[in-house]
């Protein structure tokens, strides 16, 4: 079962998004910053990226695109930006950088699990 | 350009010099000569009166002078003696007449004096006795000849002795006939007397050439003498002497005026006189009356012609005019001279004021202190230029300085300006980053009220107790409200900065009007309205941007519901002129006033009466909604009546054929999140090139080019993050400056090289240093020497690339 790569610097948005996909069962790993987030892509590639573009140490549009490449091209884990910049304008520039979707703040819980279900499953309940 | 100066002021001084010499010189000449001429003709009428005078005295001694020579005869021995024998005393042998006639030829050869003809002696009864002529001969007496009837006979036979008769004039004839050429003569006749009775008559017939030629040849001038009767004796016309005589008719008074017969017959002297009938000359005339009882009375005329007096006036004249000449030259000299010296000084102040008016102000003014007005003239002009030198000088100095403080206001202006457009920049990067700021707390505001209210799983299914639903949906709702104002805020700040930018696409208006409806009837909350789409669902798709599109249907229709409390809202869409859809919300609501309806559009603004005011809003709603249908080439309008309701329209362009061809698959669209269908991009790799340059400017140009040629590039200046960003990027190549503040990159490099994730990522040195040794012993792929154009470097970072491939 793959995990969900959460890459959010502000920690209650961060923590709010764990609580509900986790809430759904989901498997999150959370980095405040891009870089190692994408060093713990490499290394163990997740199912989904969650990614806001804002991010302190690293340009999350140009991070999105060299992961998406580094990651397999179009055989690459989905990336959902995720940014509370939400003109068309940055809509378009995610899907140019490799996005799968693009999710505006602020968003509900349920669009939030309805966009994450689109492209992962959500996982079978165990217990 | 200097007008040509034309010497138009000396011209007229010198003419009117010339004019004011040139009148008097005349005025003073004609009166001179007039009354030269007049002195003149008076003074030689006054001479020639004298001559002739004394030559009709001349006339009138040599006429008495025959007179006297016929008493001497008359009272001579031999002339009484002959009287005797006709009285008869006998006379033997003719010793008397002979005596007689010798007397008679002493007489006749003096006959160059006065022309004798011939004498005769003539008895009482007419009888010829004697007759002796010019040669001397005596011819013998006729007896058929009797002179009775002539007056030189029986005028003479009747006077006392020793009184002459003279006859009127007469010409020589011959036995009656009139001899040719004509000999003019005058008969001169004395009786002769014995013993106190006339016994004879003695004749002589005295010619009068002489006499005439004398007169004639003694006078250049023309000269007329004339018979009492008129006929002309002498005339410079041969053809019109004698007139009575031959029967011409030809006579002074038949040939002159009334005037100058009266003028010249009536008077007894001499008189000088100027007639219209000879205008050209001066007649002087004098009466030839040798006795006063007998017939001899002449009218002697000389005719002087004016010309010939005038010639000495004609010289004088000539004299006069070559000295008019003459001081008429002194006269232009003059004033040429005097005209110079005025009109030359205003000329040079003249050439001195264009020059001054060319801007040439290093002139010197000519003639100044001269003590004359000119003089004057000059040193005032002078002043005046100093004065406007200075003037000038000063103006310029005031212009300089006023051009410089326009310039720094002009400067301080464009500052001001420049900071606007900074402090504008500046507002709207502050409301976009605000707005992002705000978006994240709202998320976990929205995101946590909602997820309790509606998502128990993520809350353990832990119910809330059921008093705090209501608060938290507040919440909830004010969240939404917050985001909407954020929202408003974010697009009025791009619209007024221009850079509101929509991202077209081809947008499927049912699907669009799906969701706003469903949002919309969210909205609706407990009123009893009725939501009524009205559309067909096969509407062409326009071209728009979707978001946008969204944007205004769910304003018109969140308006609609706040203003409406019952009846209905109809969402309509129709294409219309078939390449425009247009959409309507048309609400049973208030209605907006007709003086409202502008101000709906404005931003900040709304209707602020009655109900209106319960109702909250930004008022930028319609203003944002206006903008963006014009922004997608359309319009929105609106259409009310108070009480009944409202419509508001808006339009977007039917999407064309090009753009149905050019646009991917319509994006999925819901309202918190898109889907992209992922594109071929991500098949081709891409490399990503990490750039490290401490100058902005170098830095920004470098990662332009690259990203041109199709690099990812992620740059930064800070040496210290290399490491971290090679690591957590792991990117395809790395360009490195080596010369960074606070960190070496050689020292980068060899930390580059010696962690194993990231020794074989190829590294660039680009440098203005030359240590290319050091570069390679580092490990340093490529060096590049400072400067460099960007093409180099493309040049480089393309040819490591395709090294590193292979």
């Amino acid at each position: 079962m793959g995990y969900i790569l959460l890459v959010e610097d502000n920690k209650d948005n961060a923590d709010m998004i764990i609580h509900i996909l986790t809430s759904a069962r989901y498997e999150v790993r959370h980095f405040t910053r891009g870089l190692p987030a994408a060093r713990e892509a490499r290394r163990d590639m997740p199912e989904l990226i969650l990614m806001d573009f804002n991010l302190p140490d690293v340009d999350g549009r140009t991070l999105s695109l060299v992961l998406a490449q580094q990651l397999g091209g179009s055989s690459a884990p989905p990336i959902i930006a995720c940014t509370a910049r939400v003109g068309s304008v940055e809509a378009k520039l995610a899907e140019r950088f490799g996005c799968s979707a693009f999710l505006r703040k602020p968003f509900s819980p349920e669009d939030l699990l309805t966009l994450v279900q689109r492209f992962v499953a959500p996982p079978v309940r165990s217990d | 350009m200097v007008p040509k100066v034309t010497r138009r002021l000396q011209n007229k001084l010198i003419f009117a010099f010339v004019v004011v010499l040139l009148i008097p010189t005349g005025i003073i000449s004609f009166y001179s000569l007039r009354t030269a001429a007049s002195t003149l003709i008076q003074k030689i009428g006054a001479e020639e009166l004298r001559t002739l005078v004394s030559q009709a005295n001349d006339i009138e001694k040599r006429l008495i002078d025959v007179k006297e020579d016929l008493i001497f005869l008359s009272l001579a021995p031999p002339t009484r003696r002959y009287a005797s024998i006709i009285n008869g005393l006998p006379d033997p042998n003719d010793v008397y007449r002979d005596a007689e006639v010798a007397l008679l030829r002493t007489f006749l050869d003096r006959s160059t004096i006065h022309q004798y003809l011939d004498f005769r002696i003539i008895d009482l009864a007419g009888q010829e006795l004697l007759h002796v002529d010019s040669t001397g001969e005596i011819l013998s007496s006729e007896d058929d000849v009797n002179v009775a009837g002539e007056a030189y006979f029986n005028q003479a036979i009747g006077l006392p002795s020793t009184q002459v008769f003279i006859s009127d004039y007469d010409l020589v004839r011959t036995e009656g006939v009139i001899e040719q050429p004509y000999v003019p003569i005058l008969y001169y006749s004395v009786p002769l007397e014995v013993d106190g009775a006339n016994v004879a008559v003695l004749v002589a017939k005295v010619s009068l050439e002489p006499l005439f030629w004398d007169i004639t040849s003694r006078s250049a001038a023309p000269i007329f003498l004339v018979n009492r009767d008129g006929s002309y004796l002498i005339n410079p016309d041969s053809n019109r002497l004698y007139g009575r005589i031959l029967n011409t008719f030809v006579t002074f008074d038949g040939e002159r005026s009334r005037e100058d017969v009266i003028t010249m017959f009536g008077s007894d002297q001499g008189i000088i006189t100027q007639s219209s009938d000879m205008p050209d000359s001066l007649q002087v005339f004098v009466h030839i009356r040798p006795e006063t009882q007998i017939s001899i009375r002449w009218l002697l005329i000389r005719a002087i012609p004016i010309s010939a007096i005038l010639g000495e006036v004609n010289a004088t004249q000539q004299v006069a005019i070559l000295l008019s000449l003459i001081s008429l030259l002194a006269a232009i000299l003059v004033a040429v001279l005097l005209t110079r010296s005025i009109v030359r000084p205003i000329r040079q102040l003249s050439e001195v004021a264009d020059s001054v008016r060319q801007g040439r102000w290093d002139v010197i003014v000519p003639g100044t202190g001269g003590r004359d007005e000119i003089g004057h003239l000059a040193d005032a002009f002078d002043g005046m230029l100093r004065e406007l030198k200075s003037v000038y000088g000063s103006l310029e100095a005031r212009v300089a300085s006023r051009t410089a403080e326009l310039s720094s206001a002009n400067l301080k202006l464009s500052e001001a300006n420049r900071k606007a457009e900074e402090a504008s920049r500046a507002k709207s990067l502050f409301l976009s980053n605000m707005s992002h700021e705000l978006r994240t707390p709202l998320n976990v505001i929205i995101g946590y009220s909602h997820s309790i209210l509606v998502m128990p799983q993520m809350f353990n299914n832990v119910p809330i107790p059921e008093t705090y639903r209501p608060y938290l949906k507040l919440i909830e709702d004010n969240g939404h409200y917050l985001i909407g104002l954020i929202n408003d805020i974010l697009d009025l700040s791009k619209i007024e900065a221009g850079r509101l930018e929509l991202a077209p696409t081809m947008v499927d208006l049912p699907e669009i009007f799906r969701g706003v409806l469903a949002t919309a009837t969210g909205l609706l909350k407990d009123k009893a309205l009725q939501l009524r789409p009205d559309y067909p669902e096969d509407l062409p798709p326009v071209w728009a941007d979707p978001m946008r599109v969204r944007q205004i249907t769910l304003n018109l229709l969140s308006n609609a519901v706040k203003f409406t409390n019952s009846g209905s809202i109809t969402l309509r869409a129709q294409v219309t002129d078939e390449v425009w859809v247009s959409i309507s919300v048309i609400d049973t609501g208030i209605g907006i006033p007709e003086d409202a309806r502008t101000v709906i559009f404005d931003r900040f603004r709304q209707i602020s009466s009655g109900k209106f005011s319960e109702i909250e809003g930004t008022g930028l709603g319609l203003d944002i909604s206006k903008q963006l249908s014009q922004l997608h080439g359309g319009d929105l309008t609106v259409a009310s009546e108070v009480g009944k309701g409202s419509k508001f329209t808006f339009t977007l362009p039917v999407a064309t054929a090009e753009q149905r061809e050019s646009a991917a698959a319509p994006a999925l669209l819901n309202e918190s999140f898109t889907i992209f269908e992922r594109s071929g991009l991500l098949d081709q790799e891409v490399c990503s090139i990490l750039l490290v340059e401490d100058e902005v400017s170098m830095r920004e140009l470098l990662r332009r080019a690259l990203e041109v040629a199709g690099y990812i590039v992620i740059d930064t200046h800070d040496g210290g993050q290399v490491m971290e960003l090679a690591l957590g990027l792991l990117p395809n190549l790395i360009i490195l400056d080596v010369n960074l503040p606070h960190v070496s990159g050689w020292d980068v490099i060899a930390q580059l090289k010696g962690d194993p994730a990231t020794a074989d990522i190829p590294v660039i040195v680009c440098t203005a240093s030359t240590d290319r040794t050091r570069a390679a012993v580092l490990g340093a792929a490529d060096f590049i020497a400072k400067p460099a154009t960007p093409e180099q470097v493309i040049d480089v970072v393309r040819e490591r690339l395709l090294r590193v491939e292979r």
